[in-house]
């Protein structure tokens, strides 16, 4: 017994070295560990450190104090302010993300023709989500929707008269941030572009030789093959709609009378500004659950409507 | 199984020590036999020098020393330059010190300042304010300036002692103040002048505010600024009620409702009279690109020091008006304060170089002739003479307003910083709004400041 233990170990020294180069998991352990290692300390660890934090009274200068639930509680009930920027992400996410994915898959659609330039296109396209929440895009936007702006001019011109501004109007605030980020469709205008490169032309021509029309084609042949794009784009965006955080901050300050405070605003306010870390890490938890939730429904629905070629 | 895991144990161990090499380190700070010994040393160091006693034996460091200081401030692109320049200027004379500059804008300072509090990673030399400089000496943060004063490393002529006041925390100062301002209120000369009013700003009421605006759009059709916008006007009308902001336990405010009420009156019949541009305009307002550097309004609430910044932006002549008296006050609110101050990390490596060159910024001819009153009027008064004889039209402006104003200051303010004055100052702003935006009579407004205030203020002191 003893004999071949020691055996086993002698044969697994000598050929460590290649058991190693020749085992498909262990090389793929060694490939990703980069990944890994950085996920463990910058996504786990501080993980656990906020949460811990969220049960916490920290002022980031000084230790924290464990207060149990009591940060959940005043969130819950006695911060009017959460809600209101809880239900401000939420009217965003639910406006704007459906606008940019139609946005995106119609300019998609476009640029799937190819024509001359369509490349320069493309990139042009892109452009505004390369530049997103900076200081030039929030002057920008003031320009157009301030007081003064280009928006009312052409309205003037069409003989209506609007001297204030949209930016700063409690009731058109958020609608220019939608604006903006429906115009920043970049990144999942790419991912459709790819997903309509990827329907096979055999399809069309099948379908136009059957004498399809046009609208025929993309109803019956590119939506329901675009699905799963679709559905990507969805999950993504929608996460990244809930984390709506530079706009706000650039742009509006949050204002006017806070119709434009994003939820990660005012976490972002409360922990580094307020100095209520712990708040903010509460509030970062109730945030994810939320996310969370929003996901498995669009998962739980995706059987319903995304088709999937190899199902059949 | 047990194979894997041990395989990316080594590895991960292999990573953290690479991962641990002291990148940019100061050669000063001991421990070269591995490298985690020396992050172990790094961190115990740290601990000691929050500890006052252990700080002055550490602080030894040999002259002519390589050290890398890094130097951070808030400012406007006016104080960039300037302070760029004499980075500039005091490497070239020490060459052995590099300076590392960081430079924000307000409050994005602050927060990057908590993070950087939080992670350790303070700068050596920093920027503060009176507030902000109680609040972090209470942590142990900052580096005690009493013995660099006493040994005359820090020169501080003994007219100004008096000026430590605001930064004394237990008897140790923990700031050195980098200049004096007043509050006032911006004016566009020109305006005036065409208008051809004239106002004594030394015994002028609210009231007699609201009539100047009044006469000058009647004249020349120009808008005033919001008075009350962004709530600055409030360190100075405070002071019309006490000689301190707060309450002696800092739980509430000395102000009440009532005397709140008709500074917001006086703004919010201005406003409904069309005297003032509509407050959407002040909504994500950018200094530079603002209603008054425009030409859109001729009066703006600002600090004195700013005045210079002010020109800039604007382009066209700025001078400054003392804040006017409440009629319904106790007392006059002419009040001069440092607007800033020079303090030192605590953790700092090495905190003789770091004086040396706060001592520089302070006290130096060739540095002030640079840096000029932008942070405020120096409180070396051969610098203030110096600068006095060959100073610009607006330099002198900001000289005799801040001179006229310590004339007219009657009363010693109590320095005061309770914890949650940020969400106070958000409850203002805030407040304010829904007052312009017609959802609120300035009497709701002044009750609900007040009572939210000192409800926030019970809550965090």
């Amino acid at each position: 017994m003893a004999d071949s233990r020691t055996a086993a170990t002698e044969t697994s020294r000598q050929g460590l070295w290649s058991r190693i180069v020749n085992n498909d998991n262990i090389c793929g352990y060694i490939f990703i560990a980069p990944f890994i290692i950085g996920f463990l300390v910058f996504t786990i660890i501080p993980m656990g450190a906020s949460l811990f934090l969220s049960f916490t009274k920290y002022d980031i200068l000084g230790a924290p104090q464990w207060i149990g639930l009591q940060n959940f509680k005043t969130m819950f009930t006695q911060d009017p302010k959460f809600w209101k920027s809880f239900w401000v992400t939420v009217k965003y996410v639910f406006i704007a993300i459906p606008l940019r994915l139609l946005f995106a898959l119609m300019i998609a659609l476009v640029l799937s023709k190819d024509t001359k330039g369509t490349s320069f296109y493309r990139a042009s396209y892109y452009l505004p989500s390369l530049i997103g929440g900076s200081i030039a895009i929030a002057v920008l936007w003031k320009r157009i929707f301030g007081t003064g702006s280009v928006i009312n001019s052409l309205l003037a011109m069409l003989g209506i008269n609007i001297n204030y501004s949209w930016i700063g109007n409690p009731k058109t605030a958020l609608l220019t941030l939608i604006i903006l980020a429906v115009w920043q469709f970049g990144s999942p205008m790419l991912i459709f572009l790819s997903g309509i490169k990827q329907i096979p032309r055999s399809y069309y021509e099948a379908a136009r030789i059957d004498g399809a029309s046009g609208g025929a084609c993309f109803f019956r042949i590119t939506l329901p093959l675009l699905t799963p794009v679709i559905f990507f784009n969805l999950i993504m965006q929608m996460i990244t709609g809930f984390m709506v955080f530079t706009q706000g901050y650039i742009i509006t300050e949050g204002g006017p009378l806070d119709s434009t405070l994003f939820y990660a605003l005012y976490m972002y306010r409360q922990s580094f500004t307020y100095y209520n870390m712990g708040y903010g890490c509460a509030m970062a938890w109730f945030m994810l659950v939320i996310i969370a939730i929003m996901t498995s429904i669009v998962f739980k629905s995706s059987s319903a409507w995304v088709y999937y070629e190899s199902m059949e | 199984m047990k194979r894997l895991l041990s395989i990316g144990l080594v590895i991960c161990l292999i990573v953290s020590i690479f991962g641990c090499t002291p990148g940019k380190q100061n050669s000063g700070s001991g421990g070269n036999s591995s490298s985690q010994t020396s992050k172990a040393e790094e961190s115990s160091k740290q601990e000691a020098s929050k500890q006052e006693e252990s700080k002055q034996e550490t602080s030894t460091a040999p002259v002519d020393e390589k050290f890398t200081m890094r130097f951070s401030w808030w400012g406007n692109d006016t104080r960039n330059e300037m302070t760029a320049k004499i980075i500039d200027m005091y490497t070239t004379e020490n060459p052995n010190i590099t300076i590392e500059p960081e430079f924000l804008a307000f409050s994005a300072y602050w927060e990057k300042l908590a993070t950087q509090a939080a992670g350790g990673t303070l700068a050596d030399v920093m920027q503060f304010n009176e507030t902000r400089t109680q609040e972090y000496a209470r942590k142990n943060l900052l580096y005690p300036l009493n013995s660099f004063v006493e040994s005359g490393a820090l020169y501080v002529d003994p007219s100004a002692m008096g000026t430590f006041g605001d930064y004394t925390y237990e008897g140790k100062y923990y700031g050195i103040n980098a200049g004096s301002n007043a509050l006032g209120i911006h004016y566009d000369v020109a305006t005036l002048k065409e208008a051809g009013v004239t106002v004594d700003d030394t015994k002028w009421t609210y009231e007699d505010y609201e009539q100047l605006v009044r006469d000058v759009y009647a004249k020349t059709g120009k808008k005033a600024d919001l008075i009350t916008q962004g709530g600055t006007i409030l360190s100075s009308y405070y002071r019309n009620f006490g000689t301190q902001t707060y309450a002696d336990d800092l739980k509430s405010y000395i102000m009440t409702a009532e005397q709140l009420q008709p500074l917001l009156e006086v703004d919010y019949r201005l406003y409904q009279d069309g005297l003032t541009p509509t407050y959407d305009n002040y909504v994500g307002e950018v200094w530079g690109d603002d209603v008054f550097s425009k030409g859109e309004t001729w009066l703006r609430v600002h600090w004195s020091n700013e005045l210079d910044a002010a020109n800039n932006y604007a382009g066209r002549e700025i001078s400054i008006f003392a804040c006017p008296i409440a009629s319904n006050g106790t007392q006059n609110p002419f009040w001069i304060r440092g607007s800033m101050n020079w303090s030192v990390n605590a953790a700092t490596t090495n905190p003789d170089e770091c004086i040396k060159f706060v001592n520089w910024v302070v006290n130096s001819e060739e540095c002030n002739k640079v840096l000029g009153s932008e942070r405020g009027v120096s409180i070396n008064p051969q610098i203030r003479e110096m600068l006095s004889q060959n100073a610009t039209p607006i330099l002198q402006d900001v000289f005799n307003f801040v001179d006229k104003v310590s004339k007219l200051q009657t009363v010693a303010y109590k320095s005061q910083a309770p914890v949650g004055t940020n969400e106070v100052s958000t409850l203002i702003t805030d407040s304010l709004a829904e007052m312009f935006y017609g959802m609120a009579t300035p009497e709701e407004t002044a009750k609900k400041i007040v009572e939210e205030a000192n409800k926030i203020l019970a809550n965090n002191n």
